[in-house]
């Protein structure tokens, strides 16, 4: 019986090559996107799985004002160790600022380079986090001072094949030189997690270690990531709400002196990734809404392709409608009949199944690159599990109406040859068509919104210059202390118009704040303020525009206690644009209030991202032997092609020891738009797939109906009927049904687009326009497919048309 | 008695009137019977032998089939009825296009659950009786209309029916086809198969032992 079944699937298959075609091609790509897709989603979902007891670690996050800050102060892990018998271990991760690069050379400075993600970890890391060592001991390895912990790949870089345990690594950070010893190597074997360390130090140590040891308070410097593992059966609940008193008894006295309220809360780790968005993650995490936005796109492209299966099906049902009236009379029940016709379905979803896999193999390195993953086809034997499953899902879906359909015809009307399309089956062809589309216009109209949004973000005047900017970073004491030298120099290129140097550079989410208050106020009336430390020419280098007074002045000794502000920060201070300048600020240090006085005050500009607005921002100086962390140089409009070479050798000259390292603002700006970016790639790609999908079907019902109408046609054709009046009449009737996609898709993908751009608070406005433009572009890309075959049936000859009758 | 007809109506409403295409029909068919119904152009004479093949419903009466009450019966145990003991022969033969003369013989059997050695031994039969086992891997259109009538007659065999049911069997094929199915019917008859067939040839009513009359929906 199945091998009867598998005949005449196979038979019918071959006999109408161009419908199969459609349906095994369009089933393809539906099926190969979504496995791609899973793929992503797999690896997105499998951070931080393999520790042990992973359900009982979590990492104690802070919450302020309603902003939540991922890492805590100093003294919480110490405090939660000693407090809760419930707590099993505590650990913490120290991301220093301005060491996010290091500068690492082996015993004998024969290799040296410059390593991102070196954390600082407390001893305990290794007991809570899972790592595969390859050598040394996970329970001793941080236990001493000056140790180090790194990846197979650094222990590669460094020493080659050698075992690296006890060798020495010299590590250079702003603040000087310090030796580790390394005591572990661990595999870098694709267990991922949101730690996405490359070497661990010990917080123990000569450099940071001696300022780690002082912090005791616990209102500031919340720069320390605590985790804690509950023991066994501990209901995190409970434990969760004993918080609150816990931080009082411990940190009120500190809270007070600031006039601060915070709030401690848990988050699982094993969820970090995925869900935690908050301030000061150690890295961009993964977004889980991504994946489902990219996951239910996925799952409409697969309907799409299970549509036009099921259209196709239906609408040629009058081919098999004899053979299921034959079959019916010979004995077969409509359960044989609905199996039968399920099973060419499933085989046609198999044999797509196998397209699809060549699909997969061919796209996946593209799809690497634009996701960023190095995704493999088969490493996931889950995901053979899923691929299996999804392929008979998509041939039951699409092969269910069609069964049903066909199952149900009568006897007596099928063999008599009456059988025309029903009404109720001409309306659902037409309604999933529309649907069809409807997903394909709104898929459209949200790329058109996304695109339009970057496209805004990258040409938006930032109130800085962002262009022809190049950023060296600093990293060790020397290069800071040959400012000068390297200054001077720079300045003696023609193509250079500028040169400054500074603790930060817009683009970034600052962590430098304070919090201040005008003349004749309290602390009560604070407002936080971010600010920026800076040498000379800061503000001419990075093109801000001064409204008011003077910028700091280049005698060293003097403005130490000047500050420039921007006009949001006057303006929620409650003074004047006008008459800011020489008015005072005050901010608290040590319970001392103490005074600062504007200099001059700048136009608003974007430091952050488009997601953010516009916050209080200040300049001012350095003091206290704090550094700038980087040397900015402003190339003169149209010398940009030489220029990096010139910086690179008056780099060279001035500091021969460092490696030369440097970016470019406007990228590292970019680099705050990366999700949308890729997010629009991902739709980008997407929207094209569909509308392949849709027009295939299309395609396929066109050559149908046109087929049908051929007669009909010919007797219009012989009447006097014009090629163009046929070709109207013909593609009206699919037009009509992209129009009417058209109508619904528009609502939705506007309230997509508007929720999407609430995400930025500075954003284009959806005109009427564009959704005029994608619909005609739509009904465009649909004309043309449906012309092909209907001005095919147009200009045949009636005669041949009407002889076959 | 093979199977009796009491008082059969079938309608159909149409602007609001019923319109009868068969009205109070009353037969019986023994076994061994050759019975021809004739009968003008939509006199009924499909519609009453679809009844009797228990591939339509009617609205009034009672059917019995091998002391079976038809009209009380489910879909699906009507249909393993007509499928255990009734073959179909049609006039535009119905041959399943992309399966051979073999599998199309096949088919029934399928249904009936035959296991494969008993199908290859009672295809192999059917291929012979009808002298086309030269012909069992052609496909349906490669068949000439007599041919493809022959495998129709030979497909609603092969179940060893006890009735078989032909609307105007001979109606697609030239006289001389025509003629050799209706001897094959006759030999058919000899052997003890119950046959009803619609036609509208006074000279194949001739190879019947009794005719039914038929106008607008009754028996004359």
């Amino acid at each position: 019986m199945i091998k009867n079944y598998i005949k005449i699937a196979w038979r019918n298959l071959i006999k109408n090559k161009f419908f199969s075609l459609i349906n095994i091609f369009g089933l393809a790509v539906g099926l190969a996107t979504c496995f791609l897709l899973m793929l992503y989603v797999f690896n997105e979902t499998s951070y931080d799985k393999h520790h042990k007891d992973v359900n009982q670690i979590y990492r104690v996050a802070l919450e302020a004002a309603g902003e939540k800050w991922a890492a805590g102060p100093a003294p919480l892990a110490q405090g939660l160790a000693s407090d809760f018998a419930e707590v099993e271990q505590v650990t913490r991760i120290l991301n220093f600022p301005t060491t996010d690069k290091m500068l690492l050379k082996d015993e004998n400075a024969n290799v040296s380079f410059y390593e991102t993600n070196g954390y600082y970890v407390d001893s305990t890391f290794f007991k809570v986090f899972t790592y595969d060592f390859s050598y040394g001991d996970l329970e001793t390895a941080l236990n001493q001072p000056n140790t180090v912990v790194i990846s197979e790949a650094i222990a590669h870089k460094l020493y080659g094949d050698a075992n690296p345990i006890n060798k020495i690594i010299n590590i250079e950070i702003p603040y000087g030189k310090y030796n580790y010893t390394v005591k572990g190597v661990f595999k870098n074997n694709g267990d991922k997690s949101h730690i996405n360390a490359n070497f661990f130090l010990s917080m123990q140590n000569g450099d940071i270690g001696e300022w780690v040891g002082q912090q005791t308070n616990w209102a500031y410097n919340n720069i320390f990531h605590t985790y804690i593992k509950l023991k066994k059966g501990v209901n995190t609940g409970n434990f969760e709400e004993k918080l609150p008193a816990f931080l009082k008894r411990n940190a009120a006295v500190d809270f007070k002196e600031m006039n601060l309220s915070k709030q401690l809360f848990l988050q699982p780790v094993k969820d970090i990734y995925l869900k935690s968005d908050i301030g000061n993650e150690l890295s961009t995490n993964g977004n889980m809404t991504y994946l489902y936005i990219f996951g239910s796109i996925a799952a409409f492209l697969l309907l799409i392709a299970c549509i036009n299966f099921m259209n196709l099906s239906t609408a040629r049902s009058e081919k098999r409608a004899k053979e299921v009236g034959v079959r019916k009379v010979m004995g077969a029940h409509k359960q044989s009949l609905i199996f039968q016709y399920l099973g060419e379905s499933l085989m046609m979803s198999v044999l797509a199944l196998a397209l699809s896999m060549v699909i997969v193999v061919l796209f996946l390195p593209i799809f690497n690159e634009f996701s960023q993953k190095e995704l493999m086809p088969f490493e996931n034997s889950q995901l053979m599990f899923w691929v299996i499953g999804l392929t008979l899902f998509t041939g039951l879906l699409s092969g269910l109406y069609p069964a049903f359909y066909l199952s149900s015809f009568k006897i007596t009307t099928v063999l008599k040859g009456k059988l025309a399309n029903s009404f109720s089956a001409t309306f659902i062809r037409k309604g999933l068509v529309v649907f069809q589309f409807a997903i394909s216009v709104c898929l459209i109209l949200v790329a058109v919104v996304i695109v339009k949004q970057l496209d805004f973000i990258k040409n938006q005047d930032l109130g800085f210059k962002k262009d022809q900017q190049i950023i060296l970073p600093l990293r060790s004491a020397s290069v800071v202390g040959n400012y000068n030298a390297f200054k001077d120099e720079m300045l003696k290129d023609p193509k250079v118009a500028s040169v400054s140097a500074a603790s930060t550079y817009p683009g970034f989410d600052l962590v430098q704040d304070m919090f201040i208050y005008a003349e004749g106020k309290s602390l009560d009336d604070k407002i936080e303020i971010h600010y920026a430390q800076a040498y000379e020419d800061y503000i001419k280098t990075l093109g801000y525009e001064l409204i008011r007074g003077r910028f700091l002045s280049t005698n060293p000794e003097a403005d130490l206690d000047g500050v420039v502000l921007n006009e949001t920060a006057i303006k929620q201070l409650g003074y004047d644009v006008d008459n800011a300048i020489g008015k005072k600020v005050y901010h608290e240090f040590d319970k001392q209030p103490q005074s600062l006085h504007i200099v001059g005050v700048i136009k608003d500009f974007h430091s952050r991202s488009f997601h953010n607005s516009i916050l209080p921002y200040a300049i001012r100086k350095f003091s206290n032997g704090t550094q700038p962390s980087y040397f900015i140089v402003n190339i003169k409009e149209g010398q940009f092609d030489n220029a990096l070479a010139s910086v690179k050798s008056v780099w060279e000259k001035v500091n021969p020891d460092t490696p030369f390292q440097y970016s470019f603002l406007d990228q590292d700006f970019q680099r705050n738009y990366e999700k949308e970016q890729r997010m629009s790639d991902v739709i980008i790609c997407f929207t094209l797939i569909a509308i392949f999908i849709a027009c295939l079907g299309l395609l396929g019902l066109a050559s149908f109906t046109t087929e049908q109408r051929k007669k009909e046609v010919g007797i219009r054709r012989v009447l006097g009927a014009s090629v163009i009046g046929i070709t109207t009449l013909l593609s009206k009737d699919f037009l009509k049904l992209v129009v009417a996609a058209i109508a619904f898709a528009s609502p939705i993908s506007y309230y997509l687009g508007k929720r999407w751009l609430e995400g930025f608070a500075y954003h284009i406005d959806m005109s009427w326009w564009l959704f005029v433009i994608t619909g005609g572009v739509a009904l465009g890309i649909a004309f043309a497919t449906v012309s092909f075959q209907v001005i095919k049936a147009a200009v045949s000859n009636p005669v041949k048309s009407l002889r076959t009758e | 008695m093979l199977l009796q007809l009491k008082n059969i109506s079938k309608w159909v409403h149409s602007g609001g009137q019923k319109v009868f295409l068969l009205k109070d029909i009353n037969f019986w068919v023994n076994e061994g019977d050759f019975i021809s119904i004739m009968g003008p152009s939509g006199s009924g004479k499909s519609t009453l032998l679809n009844i009797i093949g228990m591939l339509d419903d009617f609205n009034e009466g009672e059917y019995t089939f091998l002391e079976e009450k038809v009209h009380s019966l489910k879909e699906k145990h009507r249909a393993n009825l007509y499928k255990q003991y009734i073959g179909f022969v049609f006039q535009a033969y119905h041959l399943i296009d992309e399966l051979t003369v073999k599998e199309n013989l096949e088919m029934p059997l399928l249904y009936k659950k035959h296991n494969a050695s008993e199908r290859k031994s009672l295809v192999a039969d059917m291929l012979d009786r009808f002298n086309i086992v030269g012909k069992k891997d052609l496909f349906p259109s490669q068949l000439s209309g007599g041919q493809q009538q022959l495998v129709g007659v030979a497909r609603a065999l092969i179940a060893s029916p006890k009735l078989i049911l032909a609307d105007e069997p001979t109606g697609n094929l030239n006289s001389k086809q025509g003629e050799e199915i209706m001897e094959i019917f006759t030999q058919l008859n000899k052997d003890g198969v119950t046959i009803i067939q619609v036609t509208h040839s006074e000279k194949n009513m001739a190879y019947g032992s009794r005719v039914i009359n038929l106008l607008d929906g009754k028996i004359e």
